[in-house]
């Protein structure tokens, strides 16, 4: 499997947390309160690793998710992963709207996580993008719902050598900490061709 | 939309320009046929598309919207998100979705005219996505979402309706005394109330989806667990067992708390079962209170053992048992000889300490199956189930030798005590339960009557009986001589021995006369007086007769310095109207003082010993004397003589009869005539039949002599009731 160095994957952790810091901005504005977003950590791992890695934070239940694709220099989909009830728990803390006794989330509900996961991932990818100074193509954010292993699974064709880009990111939220999973799934060509390009970008820098 | 590509544009053949041309004006009019708002900007965010939605709902036309940017057609436009999105995608590719929520109406959109009247925006969920085209274009979804706005309302306000009544429900449930606990279909713990929490130990978040048996552990009284309950309940017709066991609960911490419960389904509204409630509360407080009244209405608290209500119970069953299966069984009927002695001189406290001590020593006779009852003050009955009389008469009289060894101690005092015992056999020909007891009681008297501390066996017809039976006659004899003052009074001369005195001392005696006119001895009819209460009548015929003969013939007898010797019984001893009887009497006749000794019994006295005592002091007062008869007779307990402010000692006859030819008579005369003297009594020694005995008594110092070596009774009064004596 293809391995990203640690240093490469200190350059994408910088770059997500920027990404965050505008997400966080424009929540904080959206929502009249402070959003705290950031990427305490970043690592490649493969799937089955990824999958484990997330279910030990979540446990066996269900997860939510915004799945967003992109194209561009490098490709895949970047999937947002939150526990369900965490999900919903930030959504209705972000909606200030504690009360609602309902277990399921509704369809309004959904639509403002899309729309919460969709800043989040545009910022982070925005911010990749920004930097390599490469265009990207992002598709609409989607909300999926179910088995995490089967969330990172149906994403792509999967490769036997495929791995993840796992980023674990904390959202803050009245004084509520809420974990959740920023992935990038990528194929081994996209993680090259990512690799190259933060490769490229620190050549640039020196 | 899709765009078509430079290439596609510039095919000029004629066939396919003409397709590719159909085919732009088909996509052209399904946009602006879409029923979804869907406008398209350039990279100069200027509108090239305004499908007739978005021209609808804004009530812009598409000529005047194309061309211009959202900025001109909008210029009160707000949504900086909105703007920011189109910015992104046009600029860097991305594409957003606008939530409704987040971003409730970023356009000025209305559903219909009447909504744009009433100012009422559309609600919005917008996309925003790139469309790569001649350059890059951006394209705009924007979908009406007020239905499910709607939608979203309504269930907010149920669930805020549900969860208000959750909330009272559980409100009400924490309130309640009850504990109440509900189940899933499969047993397992839904929900607990406090109560439930309380009083299993557990708390709702250990307990939550466990099976309910494993927390609500309950045992049915005989200590069989009890688990089917629920599973009846859920599994089967939905109704629970409602029969009514005595439940006790098994907590958290092992320990057993009584308690009622009602079990029940819980269903939907199609009626099926969805799960189940057990509603308990604890009832140990209850239930102890109702062992306790169950224990008290069968035992006497005294002593612990059964009670009356309940022995008479049990002897129902046993005669009934002897009757149906022809068993034999044994009735014992015991009644304490000294218990009055003893609470008399030591109080009631002592008194029911004996009562204790004597029980325990009972219960260590009788058999597992035996019942052992306190039936009165002193009196105990004891039930032998499949005993013959053999038996019965060995165990009664093993009780009586014990109760005979045991010594009850109070104070510095000891005191000795006996039981009379009747026993009864209970077998086929039993009569009833009354005619049993009343046997038993009769043997139990027969006991006593022949002397105390010893076992009387009740024979059927026996002699008691026949006893018995002519003492009730006796008795109607007895009343209508009182009613027709069919008595006659006798008088013995009491002398003195030695000592030169002028008084004379004369015994009052009683006889009775029948109907025919013989007279009949006071043996014959004392008895069936004492034992049907006639004698207070009989003491009060004498006393009034002799007085009114003082009363009239007072010159001769304070002259001759009469004394005369009244028997008093023990009725009247404790009689508090008789001696108010006697008191009127004596002022009423004007009885001189010392004419009158009342003489008592020493059994007598000392049964009642407070009353006999204040009895004997206040007649004291009022210038009436004692005297103590058959003294030695019954306990000889000289400590009670002090206790008794009498004046003579009369010496049991049964010592004096005999005393010329035996030692230890003589001996026992002696030293009561010694004790006596030293307590400054006079003595009297009656039953003086010999001039033997007279010589006796003269060596050994007795004040006085009676009997008929001295003189024999005859008539006080003659038939006109005219005084004999001179």
């Amino acid at each position: 499997m293809l391995v990203l160095t640690d240093f490469q994957q200190d350059v994408i952790s910088e770059l997500f947390n920027i990404g965050m810091g505008s997400a966080a901005a424009s929540l904080s504005q959206m929502v009249g309160e402070t959003v705290g977003l950031s990427v305490p950590s970043v690592e490649y791992i493969g799937h089955t690793m990824a999958v484990k890695r997330i279910q030990d934070i979540v446990g066996s239940q269900e997860v939510t998710g915004v799945k967003e694709s992109f194209k561009g220099s490098f490709w895949g989909d970047a999937l947002l992963i939150f526990p369900e009830d965490r999900s919903r728990e930030l959504v209705r803390a972000l909606l200030k709207d504690q009360d609602l006794p309902l277990e399921t989330i509704t369809e309004m509900e959904q639509e403002a996580l899309t729309e919460v996961g969709n800043i989040i991932l545009n910022a982070c990818l925005g911010s990749l993008a920004n930097v390599f100074q490469q265009n990207l193509i992002y598709g609409l954010p989607q909300y999926t719902q179910g088995d995490c292993e089967e969330l990172l699974g149906a994403n792509m064709e999967q490769q036997e050598n495929d791995g993840l880009l796992l980023l674990h990111m904390d959202f803050i939220l009245q004084e509520t900490n809420i974990n959740g999973y920023l992935t990038l799934l990528m194929n081994v060509d996209s993680v090259k061709a990512l690799s190259d390009q933060i490769d490229l970008y620190l050549a640039e820098l020196v | 939309m899709e765009i078509l590509s430079e290439a596609e544009m510039q095919l000029h053949s004629s066939t396919a320009f003409a397709a590719a041309q159909q085919s732009i004006d088909i996509s052209a009019a399904i946009v602006d046929q879409s029923n979804v708002g869907i406008l398209v900007l350039n990279q100069d965010s200027q509108l090239i598309c305004w499908n007739q939605w978005m021209a609808a709902s804004s009530n812009i036309p598409a000529p005047f919207a194309l061309g211009k940017t959202l900025k001109e057609i909008f210029p009160d436009l707000q949504g900086l998100r909105f703007i920011q999105s189109i910015n992104d995608c046009l600029n860097k590719g991305m594409s957003s979705l606008l939530s409704t929520k987040l971003n409730p109406h970023p356009l000025p959109l209305y559903g219909s005219s009447a909504e744009r009247v009433k100012g009422q925006i559309m609600s919005q969920m917008i996309m925003v996505k790139p469309v790569l085209g001649q350059g890059k274009l951006c394209m705009v979804h924007i979908f009406d979402v007020s239905p499910a706005m709607v939608r979203d309302k309504l269930l907010r306000q149920r669930s805020s309706e549900y969860r208000s009544q959750e909330m009272n429900t559980r409100a009400i449930l924490a309130s309640i005394g009850d504990a109440v606990i509900t189940t899933d279909l499969n047993g397992h713990i839904d929900y607990m109330n406090p109560m439930a929490e309380t009083m299993t130990g557990w708390p709702l978040s250990e307990t939550k989806g466990k099976p309910l048996e494993q927390i609500f552990s309950v045992m049915t009284q005989g200590g069989k667990k009890d688990i089917n309950l629920i599973d009846s309940c859920l599994k089967n017709t939905g109704k629970a067992n409602t029969e009514s066991h005595e439940l006790a609960l098994v907590n958290r911490e092992g320990n057993c708390i009584a308690i009622e419960q009602s079990l029940a389904a819980i269903r939907d509204p199609d009626m099926n079962i969805t799960g189940a409630v057990v509603v308990f509360r604890d009832v140990s407080q209850a239930r102890k209170l109702a062992q306790q009244v169950n224990w008290q209405a069968t035992h006497d608290t005294l002593t612990g053992l059964y009670n009356r209500n309940y022995f008479d119970a049990k002897l129902t069953d046993m005669v009934l048992d002897a009757r149906e299966s022809g068993r034999q069984h044994a009735l014992l009927y015991l009644d304490l000889d000294q218990f009055k002695v003893v609470n008399d001189t030591c109080g009631h406290v002592a008194g029911d300490e004996l009562l204790r001590q004597i029980s325990q020593l009972l219960s260590a006779h009788i058999r597992t199956n035996d019942t052992l009852a306190r039936l009165g003050g002193d009196e105990f009955g004891v039930q032998l189930l499949n005993c013959p009389a053999e038996v019965a008469l060995r165990i009664a009289n093993q009780t009586r030798h014990s109760i005979g060894n045991f010594r009850f101690c109070w104070d510095d005092k000891s005191f000795g005590i006996g039981v009379s015992i009747g026993l009864v056999e209970v077998t086929a020909q039993s009569d009833s339960v009354e005619q049993v007891l009343s046997d038993a009681d009769t043997a139990c008297y027969a006991a006593k009557d022949n002397g105390r501390n010893q076992v009387h066996v009740y024979r059927t017809h026996a002699s008691e009986a026949a006893v018995r039976q002519s003492e009730m006659e006796w008795v109607t004899r007895i009343q209508s001589a009182i009613e027709q003052q069919r008595f006659r009074l006798y008088f013995q001369a009491i002398n003195p021995l030695s000592m030169i005195e002028d008084s004379r001392h004369i015994e009052i005696l009683i006889r009775m006369l029948d109907t025919d006119g013989q007279i009949i001895s006071p043996g014959a009819f004392i008895p069936a007086a004492e034992r049907y209460n006639l004698m207070s009548a009989i003491d009060r015929w004498v006393i009034g007769k002799v007085f009114e003969l003082i009363s009239n013939n007072p010159q001769i007898l304070i002259e001759n310095r009469y004394q005369f010797a009244i028997n008093l019984s023990g009725h009247s001893l404790s009689g508090a109207d008789t001696l108010d009887y006697i008191s009127d009497q004596l002022t009423k006749h004007q009885i001189p003082s010392g004419m009158i000794c009342f003489e008592i019994t020493e059994t007598a006295a000392i049964s009642n010993l407070s009353s006999a005592s204040h009895f004997i002091r206040k007649l004291k007062q009022a210038g009436c004397l004692f005297s103590l008869d058959d003294f030695g007779s019954g306990l000889s307990s000289f400590a009670y003589l002090k206790n008794l402010p009498v004046d003579y000692l009369k010496i049991d006859g049964s010592f004096v009869k005999d005393m010329a030819t035996d030692k230890i008579d003589q001996a026992m005369v002696q030293s009561i005539n010694q004790i006596g003297h030293v307590m400054n009594l006079k003595t009297i020694a009656e039953f003086v039949e010999s001039e033997a005995i007279l010589e006796c008594l003269k060596i050994i110092g007795v004040d006085y002599v009676q009997g008929y070596a001295i003189a024999k009774p005859t008539p006080l009064t003659d038939d006109n009731g005219k005084l004999l004596i001179t």
